[in-house]
């Protein structure tokens, strides 16, 4: 096999590489969002529950719960494996990720002065309001470079969809490496994911910029 | 559909119900234990949030139960039924129940004023924009506030002067509804908007509304960083009193003309000094043409020749007969710009006078000392 064919056949992979890339990140930023809230609750129950979450999912690598989403519901309650991986694939990284970037999140929180929400109260505006209007920006603006770092390492941890067989590019990779019994297509995976990690830093880059427009 | 999968639904809204139920006593089991206050529960938006994207969510999960397991392995593979069940079980208490705190959040955020009762409505001047009695304010053991009571009058500018620690910032924060009394009575207009009912203080429901008439000047400014000058000036006129853009605009233009900071409109605070900084706090107050203007500690954030200039921008609204109420150190001042002095001692008004009785002549013995003090400082 040619070094042009391993690269062809690599990139194949890539559009899965990216659908769970992006995916995650649709659904692990919200969550995150939803679970660093959820954390500061003032329900008992519910922010020892949501800190729970955090610490059981930042403490088990993403290989076992990757398996664990993946085939966790055929032993449990015996449905069968379903055969598009993307979806457990998908909730597995959502779920971890929504861990990390729950912390993130709330470090950003933790940073607002408190007079920002004061000001806010006293000019009338609606917790909403305040939210979305005041802290959010801020917060948003303050926790990119860290979001970056995550952004960066998820990148990289897409290749642990092999755990589970799903068909990425570090999949098809291992794949041909094992058949040709060759070194190249790791060579070739190390490339891609430079290449798109640079592509992350790049844009994140530029959002950092467009957003320091002001001291905090 | 098969009929389990009613069942499942029709188990999920129970359990809705069950969970909403449960919400509702633990609510009210605070409001008994008076623990349900006005607290700004400002660190997180649980409720909004979960409106807002968790919803979403469950009908993404819902709808991919449905579709996949339902239809493919659940109706062909009986045997797994106790498996789907306990899914939508699960869903059915995780989704339901959130939703409903986050219901119940929003509405219970404050105790609700329905009428004030007819002796507090006599104990408020109904002449005076603000009007407080007899509050009481505790944080744990200390007991901040004990039995405050005073009345500001239109176009009056009241000073609260006092030793540190004595309660001053927390009497300006219960006024402005930052921090909730235990009891007494605030009232603005001789409306009433704090009432006390069987001990215990309660909110209006429309502190919003309230909120209109008063406006307040942080020590430490308290811009919005990432809103220019105009921008920090204009978002609240507009999007909270859904008035007109340009008419604000054009207002909030004349004011900065007026106060010499035109030029700055489109500047981000990080850019201004710090006494530009609080005169532009001060117009973002005025925006909103508030009744009463409340200021702590105006100018103890400030370098010392940069209190000038926000001095004389209060000077200035005096001049204008805005109704003021200024914590402050500055004794020169008070007792230069006020129509009347309160002096605070250990969470009790000692004295409360003309500005020339309380700092040129005063018989409290208490307040000599407090003079004498800062005279030799
Ligand atoms: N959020 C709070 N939690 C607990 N205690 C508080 C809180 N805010 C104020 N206190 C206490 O209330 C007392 C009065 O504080 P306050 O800030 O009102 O004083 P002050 O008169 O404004 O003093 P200063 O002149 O130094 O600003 C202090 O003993 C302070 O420790
Ligand atoms: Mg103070």
């Amino acid at each position: 096999m040619t070094l042009l064919n391993i690269i062809v056949k690599m990139s194949e992979g890539l559009g899965k590489t990216c659908a769970i890339f992006f995916l995650t990140l649709l659904f692990a930023i919200p969550l995150g969002m939803i679970v660093a809230s959820l954390r500061g609750s003032r329900f008992k129950v519910i922010s020892a529950v949501a800190r729970a979450y955090i610490s059981i999912l930042r403490g088990t690598p993403l290989m076992l719960q990757l398996i664990a989403v993946t085939y966790g519901p055929y032993y449990l309650f015996g449905f069968s494996v379903s055969r598009n991986k993307l979806i457990p694939v998908v909730i597995a990284f959502t779920i971890n990720y929504a861990s990390y970037f729950a912390e993130i999140y709330r470090s950003g929180l933790d940073s607002m002065p408190v007079g920002q929400y004061e000001a806010a109260q006293v000019l009338g505006y609606s917790k909403m309001q305040t939210y979305f209007k005041i802290i959010l920006p801020q917060v948003i603006r303050r926790i990119l470079p860290s979001l970056t770092n995550e952004i960066v390492t998820l990148v990289k941890d897409t290749s642990m969809a092999f755990t589970v067989s799903y068909q990425e590019m570090f999949t098809i990779g291992k794949q041909i490496a094992n058949s040709q019994t060759s070194f190249v297509p790791f060579v070739v995976a190390g490339v891609f994911y430079y290449v798109f990690n640079a592509l992350v830093g790049f844009v994140m880059g530029r959002v950092e910029k467009r957003m320091s427009y002001y001291k905090i | 559909m098969t009929p389990i999968c009613k069942r499942n639904i029709g188990i999920s809204i129970l359990l809705s119900f069950v969970t909403f139920g449960i919400y509702f006593i633990y609510w009210e089991y605070l409001l008994v234990k008076n623990i349900r206050t006005l607290k700004n529960d400002t660190s997180s938006c649980t409720g909004e949030m979960l409106c807002l994207v968790l919803v979403p969510f469950y009908n993404l999960y819902w709808w991919y139960t449905r579709g996949k397991f339902v239809k493919d392995e659940f109706a062909a593979n009986g045997a797994s039924s106790a498996g789907n069940e306990i899914t939508y079980l699960l869903l059915g208490i995780f989704g339901l129940a959130i939703i409903s705190m986050a219901i119940m959040q929003n509405d219970f955020n404050s105790l609700e004023l329905k009428s004030a009762s007819d002796k507090s409505r006599n104990v408020v001047n109904s002449d005076s924009v603000l009007s407080v009695s007899n509050i009481q304010k505790s944080f744990g053991d200390n007991h901040v506030l004990k039995d405050i009571s005073f009345h500001v009058n239109k176009g009056e500018v009241v000073s609260v002067i006092g030793p540190s620690g004595s309660g001053k910032s927390t009497l300006l924060r219960c006024c402005t509804f930052l921090e909730t009394i235990d009891s007494g009575i605030i009232a603005y207009d001789g409306k009433i908007a704090a009432d006390t009912v069987n001990g215990m203080a309660v909110y209006s429901k429309d502190l919003n509304e309230f909120r209109h008439i008063f406006g307040l000047v942080f020590q430490n400014f308290n811009l919005f960083p990432h809103y220019t000058v105009l921008k920090n000036m204009m978002d609240a006129p507009v999007s909270v009193m859904k008035r007109d853009k340009d008419e604000v605009r054009e207002e909030c233009m004349a004011l900065l003309e007026k106060m010499d900071l035109a030029s700055k409109a489109d500047s981000y605070p990080c850019e201004l000094s710090g006494g530009q900084q609080q005169r532009v706090s001060i117009v973002r107050a005025l925006a909103m043409k508030p009744e009463i203007l409340f200021f702590d500690e105006p100018t103890s954030a400030l370098d010392p020749e940069l209190t000038g200039e926000v001095l004389k921008v209060i000077k200035q609204l005096a001049a204008e007969k805005m109704t003021m109420v200024i914590v402050t150190h500055e004794m020169q001042f008070a007792r230069q710009v006020s129509d009347r002095v309160v002096f605070m001692d250990k969470g009790i008004i000692i004295e409360e006078g003309d500005p020339e009785e309380v700092f040129g002549n005063t018989q409290n013995e208490r307040t000599k000392q407090f003079l004498q003090n800062y005279n030799n400082q």
